[in-house]
């Protein structure tokens, strides 16, 4: 495998109409992502152990199957699907050492 | 090129992306872990599942994925863009591959729920990156900075 593995094209920068509503739902995840950090310990008196799916700053489905999850995610919100951020809510203390 | 990104979960910095794989017609957002002590940027299993990354089609490597937390089942997914929001608008960073793991906690699922995805060396190696949880400061740039 060789040994460099990453190229970027460092002039490669977009700012056409299409670009800013990409833009804006990326700004979107990250503003639901911190509403998820922000409120977790909300979330963890209603949804321990599950996962909970968060778009637009509210909980908008929950679960303890991840797929099935995913699925309705897909079915009810098929233009957003990809937008929302889906996180695992847990009672556990837990120290990430990666 | 600047992108300024947040702390989060685990008192970690991260920074959120858009993940394109237009072989498998994957296009979706997805939160990395800056890991500077990870070599490659690679996804998680469950950032798999949310992505719906199938495994089958993607090249699995003799030798999986070892860190301090145990070892995992590597594959390889190839031709990935990641789109950064910057000061000038999208940055996007082409990918020749990154690596998706699969069983990494396969005795505790309820850690292999928490395990991020990772934004490696692949990728910071050719940026200046600048942490500061005092002032709640990520900062990724390929400009120079001077101390």
């Amino acid at each position: 495998m060789k040994a460099k593995t990453l190229s970027q094209k460092l002039d490669h920068f977009h700012n056409d109409e299409d670009d800013e509503v990409i833009l804006e739902s990326l700004r979107n995840f990250q503003a639901d992502s911190i509403w998820f950090d922000r409120h977790y310990e909300e979330l963890k008196k209603k949804y321990k152990e599950e996962w909970v799916a968060v778009l637009h700053k509210q909980v908008i489905d929950h679960g303890k199957n991840l797929k099935a999850l995913l699925r309705r995610l897909s079915k009810n919100y098929p233009k957003d699907a990809g937008d929302i951020v889906v996180e695992f809510v847990t009672l556990e203390e837990v120290n990430l050492i990666l | 090129m600047k992108i300024f990104e947040s702390w989060g979960r685990f008192d970690a910095p991260y920074v959120e992306a858009r993940f394109v794989c237009r072989r498998f017609g994957i296009d979706a957002k997805i939160l990395f872990l800056i890991d500077i002590g990870s070599s490659s940027t690679i996804i998680s299993e469950t950032d798999a599942e949310k992505l719906k990354i199938d495994y089958p089609p993607l090249q699995k490597l003799s030798k999986g994925m070892t860190g301090i937390g145990g070892s995992a089942k590597t594959y390889l997914m190839e031709d990935i863009e990641l789109y950064f929001e910057s000061d000038r608008g999208f940055y996007r960073a082409n990918h020749d591959h990154i690596f998706v793991i699969k069983d990494a906690h396969k005795r505790d699922r309820k850690v292999e729920n928490l395990i991020p995805s990772l934004l490696g060396r692949d990728f910071l190696n050719q940026m200046a990156l600048l942490v500061d949880q005092r002032h709640n400061l990520v900062l990724i740039t390929d400009e120079v900075l001077t101390v």
